[in-house]
């Protein structure tokens, strides 16, 4: 019986050992990241935001939210505090003080970045989240099981969750207006904005214009464009007239957020070959200290 | 010497006691909260939000519980892979702890999640990118592998003894066949299992490290390393022992017998060189990165991390390398809790107390609620472990029968 | 210049700018030696042509521009904006001229702005906003300066208005009583300027004083209101003295210090009526009372010269002789003008109308009495 044991032992063994090396293949199974040159991004300007805060209206109605009218707009008082996207807004526009000016205080615009490297699609354990061609970051709600991992990941604390439903909470941020550009309209902030501080273009030439933007106004920019490469380079980008820590932008590096955690991830499962290693090597001792095992057992 | 000691139920004692009696009420005060959760949403019962996405569920019941059920397979591996036979009464419990562990950590992760229902989603969607992706599928199909080798403890408590009620007795002869069969297939097969359990456990406990590596700045840098996934791994390595020998004197003890001091003891021996590479890796780390100047000020962080490493390694490093802890139950056990303690607070530091993001409108600091759950599935599992070793063979007592039956009393 | 309104003007020049750089890209025609000069321009020396954005003035007189254009369409929510082009045609006199608007104008008769910025958001060439943007940009950079918090429906004319009518109300201009600067001249530290008598009585025009000015230096929210009648100014650092008269000095160059700076010792009057009127005031006049002859409400208007405006029938009961002279009975029933011609008494009479050979002072037509003038 003995002996059976370990030529059982051996079949097994290569018959994980073949399993494992079928799993390559399987295991490129993930989500869509593509990086088109062609995608596209949004320049926001906040020297030239005025703080209306249509976007956000707009972009409620467009994502079928529950939508105060836009009169209730002009009301400045919710700039009192700092606000953050949720499940009820996926945008908002929050106040910083001016020094230049203290009666023109400047407004930020925040939603989505839509990463070029993007966390959450790393991040996500059944690859609902995924890079489109169009630079749109988005995400297969059916997929979603709601582990809030996207929500970890998020450099930017972007992702939101419903966290008051009890049967099919969502995961909810700003989707670029997917929808809306299919039926080719512009995203709905975009649209909405009357001084247009939102630019919708490719994200190259948005680039180069906000260079060009700064170069010729030296005086009201500082000079980086965030967004160009923190994180690895957004899709979004912003000009601001003081430095962006001042205007509560997260101070990132320019490696794309699920670097790290990626070279970790693939380098414990470089094709499999790590644990099939140590499966062997288990194996193997296994076998030894069973044999001399044996061995004892025969001498006593 | 083993052969005197064979697993068997417990029969000594009733199942309820007055301990018992506190643990169920404190199991009811957990599934009313978790009532709540499953009526009304996740925010209904916990401080969760859209700044603080991960609170104590997955701190305490998945991270921590992971870690503390990592001696199933530390065991696991000295017993089977190491071959030493004479760690064999210590496996099996074990095996019920990790089972047991694991178990609670799926249910943990379950309601955790806002779509429980589709916790089966990661098995046909995969994500090979992501660190919980492989976190959620090694747990899945190491807690199968759990229950395969938790099989022939069954197998060995009711071959011989099938007795269906009524009707259903005519089964008896069937399953009894089915059961022996299903042991004779375990009894060549189970190496494969025990291989894999291993090789599963070092990979998803060392990428539960990996788990909060992608928060990046979100991290408090005590704890934000790339060396993460090795100082989880070897924390678990060496919890897995602490683990056992708290759980052995505490049944021991509530069950009225003689803690298995020849055991322990030598086990004991073991986790002092183990702390000390965790020790050496984690200092080695505070050192090379250079973060020691985040504990010059007093601060949250900086107290929990120097409590995590005096209390939960240094001190029971010293205490576990003293032949008198060694002998003694009370200091031995002091030793695997100060352990257990430290990795817990370590896991809970990683996944809670680190975890700072930028934009917030006030601290996270668990709800009633979520505690409640949380001490209800730790009180849940302590019962179920109770129930558990009444039932089945588990631990291992003076076999007072003149002929063991040496075929089940060796193997886990 | 208030830095929002440099930072505007050069946004939109850096806007236009840009659009030239992605010319080759965009294909459009305009050619870089329509504003440079020089083959290769540098930043620190462009060599503009004569830019219409800095030379001209208006590119015709105010009053011929449109004195209302509805500017934009219909929305969802709001209406067009009925905009008053010929009152803020007049507001640019004190600002930046036609040119803050219409600015990169060079040909004329002027550009509609969708020539330059396209009409919809939707585009190839995203170096210069879209129409709508560009509208906003223009109107909200002294809009929003002056009053930030300003709701669409100040300017847009809003779908559902009754409600909304009492929203839109007219800017007014915090104007002030007086201004005191403390200055820091030693001796009669404080300069009052009576800004109201300015605008007011001597009718002065906002861009007589007022050039290349922010709108908000005069529309400023926070002024509005009793309390800001008098304003006080510091104007010790910062300026030259030159600087500190430059503004004053237009009129009153060569006014004693005194005139302004109360408190220093006084050594004329001040107003030189002659020079600035070309009524010089005889010592009758002089001492008066500037009301006794300027008698019409709220300012200084013209008064006509003619003695008779004021001294009405005088000529009937003159006594001559209160000149020093007393008329001889061939003189004495003659008409005034006979010998001052066009009534201007203080020249010297005319006797070659009647007599050929005898001339003023030679002979007199009468005897001195009394008190002699020494002038005429």
């Amino acid at each position: 019986m003995k002996s059976q044991n370990r030529r059982s032992f051996l079949k097994a063994s290569t018959a994980i050992a073949a399993a494992a090396g079928l799993t390559p293949a399987t295991a490129n199974a993930g989500p869509k990241n593509i990086l088109s040159p062609n995608r596209m991004g949004v320049l926001v300007d906040t020297t030239v935001c005025i703080g209306c805060r249509n976007c956000e209206w707009a972009c409620k109605t467009a994502h079928g939210l529950d939508t105060p009218p836009l009169e209730t707009y002009e009301d400045k008082t919710p700039f009192d505090q700092m606000r953050r996207p949720d499940t009820t807004a996926l945008t908002v526009v929050n106040r910083y003080e001016n020094p230049e000016n203290p009666e023109l205080p400047t407004t930020v615009k925040v939603q989505c970045m839509h990463c070029d490297h993007p966390a959450c699609v790393s991040a996500c354990i059944v690859g609902a989240i995924s890079k489109q061609a169009d630079g749109a970051v988005i995400w297969d709600t059916d997929k979603c099981i709601g582990c809030r991992y996207c929500m970890v990941a998020c450099p930017f604390q972007i992702p939101a969750f419903e966290y008051n439903k009890a049967i099919g909470p969502r995961i909810m941020k700003c989707d670029f207006c997917t929808e809306r550009r299919g039926e080719g309209k512009l995203p709905a902030c975009v649209e909405s904005c009357p001084v247009e501080a939102l630019t919708f273009g490719p994200r190259e030439d948005l680039v180069r214009i906000a260079k060009d933007r700064v170069r010729h106004a030296p005086e009201r920019y500082v000079d980086h464009i965030y967004g160009e490469y923190e994180v690895g380079g957004t899709s979004w980008c912003y000009l601001a007239g003081t430095e962006f820590d001042k205007l509560q932008f997260p101070k990132l590096g320019v490696n794309p957020a699920p670097g790290v955690s990626e070279s970790i991830q693939h380098g414990i499962f470089a094709y499999f070959v790590p644990p099939v290693s140590l499966y062997a090597l288990l194996g193997a001792v296994m076998w030894t200290s069973r044999q001399r095992g044996d061995e004892e057992e025969e001498h006593s | 010497m083993s052969g005197y000691m064979r697993s068997q139920p417990v029969t000594t004692r009733k199942f309820l006691t007055p301990g018992v009696m506190v643990l169920l009420l404190l199991a009811a005060n957990g599934l009313f909260w978790l009532g709540g959760r499953f009526l009304f949403g996740i925010g209904a019962v916990t401080h969760l939000n859209n700044q603080y996405p991960w609170g104590i569920w997955i701190g305490i019941d998945v991270a921590a519980g992971v870690a503390l059920a990592a001696g199933g397979f530390t065991t696991a591996a000295l017993g089977h892979v190491m071959h030493r036979e004479q760690y064999h009464a210590v496996v099996r419990p074990a095996l019920l702890t990790a089972l047991l562990g694991y178990t609670m950590v799926a249910v943990g992760v379950s309601i955790d999640i806002g779509r429980y229902y589709y916790i089966w989603h990661p098995l046909i969607m995969w994500n090979g990118s992501s660190a919980l992706f492989e976190v959620g599928i090694c747990v899945m199909i190491y807690m199968t592998v759990l229950y395969i080798e938790f099989l022939p403890v069954v197998t060995e408590r009711f071959i011989g003894r099938v007795n269906l009620p009524g009707p259903l007795a005519r089964f008896n002869e069937l399953i009894d066949k089915l059961l022996r069969l299903l042991d004779r297939t375990l009894d060549r097969t189970m190496f494969v299992f025990i291989i894999a359990g291993v090789v599963l456990s070092t990979l998803h406990q060392s990428s539960l490290g990996t788990l909060m590596v992608i928060a990046g700045p979100k991290m408090h840098p005590l704890w934000q390393t790339p060396i993460s996934p090795l100082l989880f791994l070897l924390s678990a390595v060496s919890v897995g022992f602490p683990m056992v020998i708290f759980e052995s004197l505490l049944a021991s003890r509530s069950f009225g017998l003689k803690p298995e001091m020849h055991i322990l003891g030598r086990m004991g021996r073991m986790v002092a060189p183990l702390l000390g590479i965790y020790l050496a890796f984690k200092l080695g780390d505070l050192f090379i990165r250079e973060t020691f100047v985040y504990l010059k000020t007093v601060t949250t962080a900086s107290v929990m991390y120097i409590i995590e490493l005096l209390f939960g390694v240094i001190v029971p490093m010293r205490m576990f390398m003293s032949p008198t802890v060694q002998k003694s139950p009370p200091l031995l056990f002091t030793a695997a809790t100060l352990v257990v303690g430290g990795v817990l607070l370590n896991r809970l530091d990683t996944f809670v107390v680190a975890y700072t993001p930028p934009y917030t409108y006030g601290p996270y600091f668990p709800s009633f609620g979520e505690i409640s759950v949380t001490v209800g599935f730790i009180s849940i599992l302590v019962l179920l472990y109770r129930a558990a070793v009444i039932i089945f063979p588990v631990i291992s007592l003076p076999d007072r029968r003149l002929s063991p039956q040496s075929k089940y009393s060796v193997r886990g | 210049m208030k830095p929002i309104t440099l930072i505007g003007l050069l946004f939109v020049a850096g806007g236009a700018l840009s659009a030239q750089s992605a010319a080759p890209k965009s294909g459009s025609s305009m050619d870089c030696r329509a504003c440079h000069t020089a083959a290769t321009p540098t930043k620190a020396n462009p060599s503009l042509v004569a830019c219409p954005r800095l030379k001209i003035k208006g590119y015709h007189a105010i009053d011929e521009a449109p004195a209302t254009m509805s500017l934009g369409a219909e929305g969802a929510k709001y209406g067009p904006v009925n905009f008053a082009h010929r009152a803020h045609a007049h507001m640019a006199e004190t600002g930046k001229g036609c040119v803050g608007c219409h600015h990169y104008d060079q040909a004329r008769p002027i550009q509609k702005c969708k020539n330059c910025h396209a009409v919809s958001r939707k585009r190839e060439d995203l170096g210069k906003p879209d129409l709508k943007a560009a509208m906003h940009r223009q109107c909200l950079d002294c809009h929003r300066d002056w009053n930030p918090t300003g709701s669409c429906a100040s300017c847009h004319q809003v779908k559902d208005a009754v409600a909304k009518a009492a929203a839109k109300k007219s800017t007014t201009v915090a104007a002030p009583q007086k201004i005191i600067y403390e200055t820091g001249s030693k001796e009669g530290k404080t300069v009052t300027f009576f800004h109201a008598d300015h605008t007011g009585r001597f009718a002065l025009a906002c861009a007589e004083c007022h050039q290349q000015e922010s709108c908000r230096g005069c529309h400023d929210r926070k002024r509005i209101g009793a309390n800001n009648a008098v304003l006080t100014r510091h104007t010790t650092a910062g300026i030259t003295e030159e600087q500190a008269h430059a503004r004053c000095a237009t009129c009153h160059a060569k006014d004693e210090c005194s005139v302004c700076h109360k408190g220093m010792s006084p050594k004329s009057i001040g107003f030189d009526h002659g020079r600035r009127t070309g009524f010089a005031l005889n010592r009758f006049h002089a001492p008066l009372d500037c009301k006794q002859c300027h008698k019409s409400a709220g300012g200084f208007t013209r008064v006509n010269a003619d003695c008779e405006s004021c001294h009405k029938g005088w000529q009937a009961k003159f006594d001559h002789a209160k000149t020093g002279l007393a008329l001889d009975e061939q003189h004495k029933d003659l008409d005034c003008t006979s010998c001052h011609e066009d009534k201007t008494f203080h020249a010297k009479p005319v006797c070659k109308s009647c007599h050929d050979d005898k001339a003023w002072p030679a002979q007199r037509p009468g005897k001195a009495v009394g008190r002699e003038t020494a002038k005429k």
